[in-house]
């Protein structure tokens, strides 16, 4: 199997945020995108390109969402997948349950990523009456 | 059925606060360009984000404009435009469209009828623009009809062919981002529908018109009715946020991670207080 490290596609670490990976994703899309190389003589070399590119963005973020937070790529028998594959790649779950700093279901997860942004309308609800209003007056008030 | 895609302002900084005012102003400049006047009351929120959401993973070029609002005449509002809003403006045109006739074939409300004939010329324009989409959108709102109808009584099913209807509508490119914004409007559109069937529960018993809700309500305990609601619209609202967590989106991201953690809530903090009041 070859080895494919997504990291390296995208020219970062493995320990880049996710806001990292994205900007190296859009920074990469940007020069390799089809679109962008629609007059390129070598444009399908861009294309293919691209296609890692996207491969490799793909990988990470999915591989993250299970908890799979690419720590062992460029370790020991350059197993992508660490411990969760046989030596010959057969076989394995590669994304276990939950990994490291995974969630075991997706309410604890989604709670998780909710608690910067507390309760709406905890105290009066009084903003969103006068939002409803506006749009209601917005709607209704502009008749021929 | 649309309204619960809000921002809560409360928590969403001003900056993020202007830019989704501009293109909700954008929008609603979009549907007065093609539908006139009668198109702006069919603006919705719910097709801001979406501008808001095709704008910050294309990272869309456009342009701002300022102008007097005819509603908000005091100060000059300023304006978002780009491919996106002339998309959202025909997609909110031809929901709207379906929603009157839909109002005027389950109520006999003959004013609905009278602004869906109105705008039926603008309709059937934005319908040979939007080909595909106008005929995915009819085709699941047929196939919705009939489940109503048929007293569909798993809301899981039920919800998930809106769930379909607006994933075509999110999904509007056929590329490398077709499927996840698939994915991210299937889930988004399963929330809406679970959310607008929790609020209209009570209206539809009195009414007696389907609501999928019913039967959970009729058979469980109210406090286990309210618990598995809630897990079955977190479920719903979670996908439709991983969806959104694995798009490259850098612009726009906080105001979307806004209205997916907090703002799409903003209905169901207020039915609650309800409820604690009654208590």
């Amino acid at each position: 199997m070859a080895f494919f490290d997504p990291y390296q596609v995208l020219g970062v670490p493995s320990n880049a945020t996710d806001d990292e990976v994205k900007r190296a994703y859009r920074n990469l899309s940007r020069k390799y995108h089809p679109d962008a190389n629609v007059n390129n003589p070598n444009k399908e070399q861009a294309e293919e390109r691209f296609k890692q590119i996207q491969a490799a963005y793909d990988q990470i973020m999915k591989m993250r969402q299970q908890g799979f937070t690419g720590q062992n790529y460029g370790q020991g028998n350059g197993n992508p997948y660490g411990g969760y594959r046989n030596a010959d790649g057969s076989g394995g779950n590669p994304f276990g349950y939950g990994g490291s700093g995974g969630y075991q279901n997706q309410e604890d997860w989604y709670r998780n990523m909710s608690q910067g942004y507390g309760r709406p309308y905890s105290s009066t609800g009084s903003w969103c009456i006068s939002m409803l209003l506006i749009n209601l007056f917005c709607n209704c008030c502009c008749r021929i | 059925m649309f309204g619960y895609i809000n921002i809560n302002e409360e928590t969403l900084p001003e900056e993020g606060k202007k830019a989704y005012r501009a293109y909700y102003c954008g929008l609603c400049r979009k549907l007065k360009e093609n539908c006139g006047t009668k198109g702006q009351m069919l603006l919705a929120y719910d097709m801001t984000f979406l501008i808001v959401l095709l704008s910050g993973l294309y990272e869309l070029p456009g342009q701002k404009e300022s102008f007097t609002c005819a509603l908000h005449p005091a100060k000059k509002r300023t304006a978002f435009l780009n491919e996106a809003t002339d998309y959202a403006a025909d997609m909110n045109l031809i929901l709207g469209y379906y929603h009157l006739l839909d109002d005027w074939k389950d109520e006999k409300n003959g004013a609905k009828k009278r602004m869906a004939d109105r705008l039926k010329a603008d309709y059937e324009k934005a319908a040979a623009r939007r080909q595909k989409q106008n005929a995915a959108i009819k085709a699941h709102l047929d196939a919705l009809s009939k489940a109503e109808e048929e007293k569909a009584e798993d809301p899981d099913v039920v919800s998930g062919i809106f769930g379909e209807l607006l994933a075509e509508i999110f999904a509007w490119r056929e590329d490398e981002w077709h499927e996840e914004l698939h994915c991210f409007g299937f889930y988004l559109g399963k929330f809406i529908y679970l959310m607008d069937a929790y609020e209209d529960l009570p209206h539809d018993r009195k009414t007696h018109a389907y609501n999928p809700f019913k039967t959970l309500s009729r058979e469980k305990s109210p406090e286990e009715y309210e618990t598995l609601c809630k897990c079955y619209m977190t479920s719903q609202i979670s996908e439709c946020a991983r969806s959104f967590e694995r798009l490259p989106v850098l612009q726009h991201a906080e105001i979307i991670r806004n209205i997916l953690y907090s703002g799409v809530w903003s209905k169901y903090e207020i039915l609650q207080k309800k409820k604690q009041k009654k208590k």
